[in-house]
């Protein structure tokens, strides 16, 4: 139990940050949208009726206080289990209970994208506009901060490699942490290709916003990247060192870290009263 | 600055878009050297196909209005605001009126001269 001392405070704020904190703020958030900026004033941003929209807000808000008390049933079980074994608490778990709290959010996410679709389709404008300037990667992130990312993913692959004595074998963590590493770069550039050169999701974004929302993301994916090389390189260390017992608490750590450099990131970053509104009345 | 491509306009797209750049050159909205979009960057901006906006630049370099530097990418030519004054498409009626009038002067009747175009511009 003392050994797990730790993982209490790290898992409960696990628990609030990701199933009650930012749920909060995307529904304040959203609500002021409705508020501020009614179906009748802005058309455009209502593909649906603005009663539709609240309801599913609601359906997300309950959702989430549901697996906030189920996180916070699963901190109790963990502690009984945890007085009565003395064991380390699996890895697995923040990990398990985390994807349960992610999945409202990427509903949200794929909500999002449906949404665009048929506000494109709601367009009906015939002019298209583009600004004639170029989108260049360094144009949203330092070069210095991306070499820092490929330092990182190199450091990585070579204190792995180092405590493996250089052998890739599919049975070794080696071939994990390539694979892990690889791929989630590789999702990472790609997002940050799509955002910079893709096709605009929003037809009535205003140039200013598209900029700034392309920052964020940039940056966001950018430090993911950053933040995903720290927790392999800490997990290898932890392996390494027998430190077991701290490896669900530095887990838990870590996809808190992702949760507030994206999610967290976007809603302090993106500010709605930076964001123009007025492109979604009629009249413009 | 600003590009605005109407679908509804009776003009082509990529004419639209070379117009454009051509109006902006002429009217110091954008300066020699500065760099464009990528095609790429472009058509997915104005929702058109990459091959649209792709003709408009080749004939925008084709009269010296932009040029591409390899990898780095396509800039305003220097001297892209003289070379806007050159009308090719102009020069080139221009020339076909002249050589038409001189066949009919001859006496060549209008089909045999849309034959002989035919021809050549089969051969080349």
């Amino acid at each position: 139990m003392t050994d797990n001392i730790l993982f209490y405070p790290v898992f409960l704020c696990q628990i609030f940050l990701i199933s009650f904190y930012y749920p909060k703020e995307i529904f304040n958030r959203l609500d002021e949208v409705f508020n501020k900026y009614p179906s009748d004033e802005y058309p455009r941003l209502y593909v649906k009726s603005q009663e539709s929209y609240k309801k599913q807000l609601q359906k997300f808000k309950v959702v989430n206080y549901f697996i906030l008390i189920v996180g916070s049933l699963l901190l109790v079980t963990i502690g009984i289990g945890d007085y009565l074994t003395e064991g380390s608490i699996d890895q697995n778990i923040p990990f398990l209970y985390f994807i349960i709290q992610v999945l409202p959010l990427m509903i949200l996410e794929y909500s999002g994208f449906t949404y665009f679709k048929l506000m494109r389709k709601a367009d009906l404008r015939t002019t298209r506009r583009a600004e004639l300037n170029p989108r260049r990667l360094f144009n949203f992130i330092s070069p210095v901060v991306l070499g820092f990312a490929i330092f990182l993913i190199i450091s990585c692959f070579l204190i792995f490699y180092s405590m493996h004595q250089f052998q890739f074998h599919p049975n070794n963590a080696t071939f994990v942490i390539t694979i892990t590493l690889v791929l989630s770069n590789i999702l990472y550039g790609g997002v940050i290709y799509w955002n910079i050169y893709g096709k605009k999701i929003n037809p009535y974004q205003a140039s200013k916003d598209r900029m700034n929302h392309i920052e964020v993301t940039v940056k966001s994916l950018v430090f993911m990247s950053i933040a995903a090389s720290v927790f392999l390189i800490i997990n290898g260390i932890v392996e390494n060192y027998h430190l077991e017992y701290l490896e669900s608490t530095i887990m838990s750590i870590y996809l808190q870290l992702i949760i507030f450099i994206g999610l967290g990131a976007v809603l302090r970053s993106l500010r709605l009263e930076n964001i123009d509104f007025e492109v979604y009345r009629n009249n413009k | 600055m600003n590009i605005i491509i109407d679908i509804e306009n009776s003009a082509p797209l990529f004419v639209q878009l070379i117009e454009q750049i051509k109006d902006a050159v002429v009217n110091d909205r954008i300066s020699p050297g500065a760099h464009l979009p990528s095609i790429r960057q472009l058509a997915n901006d104005l929702e058109l196909n990459n091959k649209t906006v792709a003709k408009a630049y080749k004939l925008l370099e084709r009269d010296s209005i932009i040029q591409t530097r390899g990898y780095r990418g396509t800039f305003i030519h220097p001297d892209a605001k003289s070379n806007c004054g050159v009308d090719l498409n102009k020069w080139v009626k221009d020339q076909l009126q002249n050589t038409i009038s001189e066949f009919k002067n001859a006496g060549v009747t209008d089909s045999e001269i849309r034959n002989a175009f035919n021809d050549v511009m089969n051969k080349i």
